[in-house]
């Protein structure tokens, strides 16, 4: 962390952006508290100009973050990479709108995705490869899989993976992002419908039809 | 946990094919985030984060699509009445009574009279004109002189 702190103390990090309730009472607590505090509150201590709250935070949502972007971009790391920034910057920028309520983990992704939505719409526009034909196997197997002892196991389940991903590749990213959120994310469907702004039914629906254009890719492969 | 909370909370289809779809998705190994993602974060944060002043509500861009159509349709709503020549005669003389004051109005009338001789048209002094037209304005007496142009009051003679 003292790395990352140091890149923070350049001249110019905000010190105070928010006036939001709770920053003042937040940044008072002392910094060896920051290991049990909520992300909530975190969150305001960093937009109150807490450093190490900041530095707690991504390094909090690194690998869960990273890994949904990773998924959702198709294996496109340094595209992933690039989001996973530009979230927290945009996040700071968006503080004063953040809703407690909500919580800090869905409005982050809600963020995420709306960044790789525009990402996906910049490539449209510019003709580039787009996000759903992008997989990049090599980049996956930086992320490999431990290997395991027995070595067969280890082929099945890279196998296995590989299948997978190149089915999810083949959704839409509407249903990519629905399918990502609640399985591999482990969000609520409450928590996906308001990362994605839509109502419970829909995220309901999406689902469904997601996993069955999910199976039906999966079965064909296997076929 | 109630039966209406659970549904809010996860997705089980009854079909076993898709519930081993979203298993199969849940299995998928987490990328492991390069080591050096986190510093790379706060340092962008660092070189390119500003505080956003917050600007009074009037002067902020509207971006919603409703709200920017909202904005013109009351702009059109406002702007229609005037077509109406009895009634913006009278706003008008309003407006020059009780904000923008005598003084300033003949400034205005007097920049754009300059204007329009300058670019050609002929041009002269307001009251001359509302003596022409028969309806002099309703709360000022006529000015003693033309204070215009220079250009205009040549030209008008």
């Amino acid at each position: 962390m003292s790395a990352a702190t140091a890149a923070l103390a350049t001249p110019g990090f905000v010190q105070r952006l928010s006036t939001a309730p709770g920053v003042q009472a937040a940044r008072k607590a002392p910094a060896a508290e920051q290991v049990c505090l909520s992300d909530e509150v975190l969150f305001q201590r960093a937009l109150g100009g807490d450093q190490e709250a900041l530095g707690s935070l991504v390094a909090n949502y690194q690998k869960t973050l990273f890994g949904l972007l990773v998924r959702l971009t198709n294996g496109d790391w340094h595209t992933a990479d690039d989001l996973f920034q530009e979230t927290f910057l945009h996040a700071l920028r968006a503080g004063a709108s953040f809703d407690q309520k909500m919580g800090f983990k869905p409005w982050v992704t809600a963020i995420a995705v709306n960044l790789v939505r525009d990402e996906a719409r910049k490539r449209k526009v510019r003709g580039e490869v787009p996000l759903e034909a992008e997989l990049d196997d090599q980049e996956y197997e930086r992320a490999g899989l431990a290997l395991d002892d027995n070595p067969r196991e280890h082929a099945e389940r890279q196998d296995e993976e590989q299948r997978v991903r190149r089915a999810l590749a083949r959704l839409t990213l509407l249903e990519r992002e629905v399918v990502l959120l609640h399985f591999f994310d482990g969000m609520t469907l409450a928590e996906a419908a308001s990362s994605l702004g839509v109502a419970l039914g829909t995220v309901k629906s999406r689902l469904h039809s997601a996993l069955t254009r999910l199976n039906n890719v999966l079965s064909r492969k296997q076929a | 946990m109630t039966a209406a909370n659970d549904s809010q909370n996860r997705y089980e289809p009854e079909d076993p094919a898709l519930r081993r779809a979203g298993e199969a998705v849940a299995r998928l190994d987490k990328p492991e985030p390069p080591p050096d993602l986190v510093t790379r974060t706060l340092a962008r944060i660092a070189a390119s984060y500003r505080p956003v002043k917050r600007a009074f509500w009037l002067f902020r861009p509207i971006f919603n699509p409703v709200a920017r159509l909202a904005a013109a349709a009351a702009i059109v709503l406002l702007l229609v009445p005037m077509t109406d020549l009895n009634l913006a005669t009278v706003l008008g003389a309003r407006i020059e009574e009780r904000i923008i004051g005598r003084p300033g109005t003949d400034h205005v009338e007097d920049f754009i009279d300059g204007l329009l001789v300058r670019n050609g048209a002929r041009g002269y002094p307001q009251y001359e004109l509302e003596a022409w037209v028969g309806s002099p304005r309703p709360y000022y007496p006529h000015p003693p002189r033309a204070q215009g142009h220079p250009a205009r009051i040549n030209r008008v003679g």
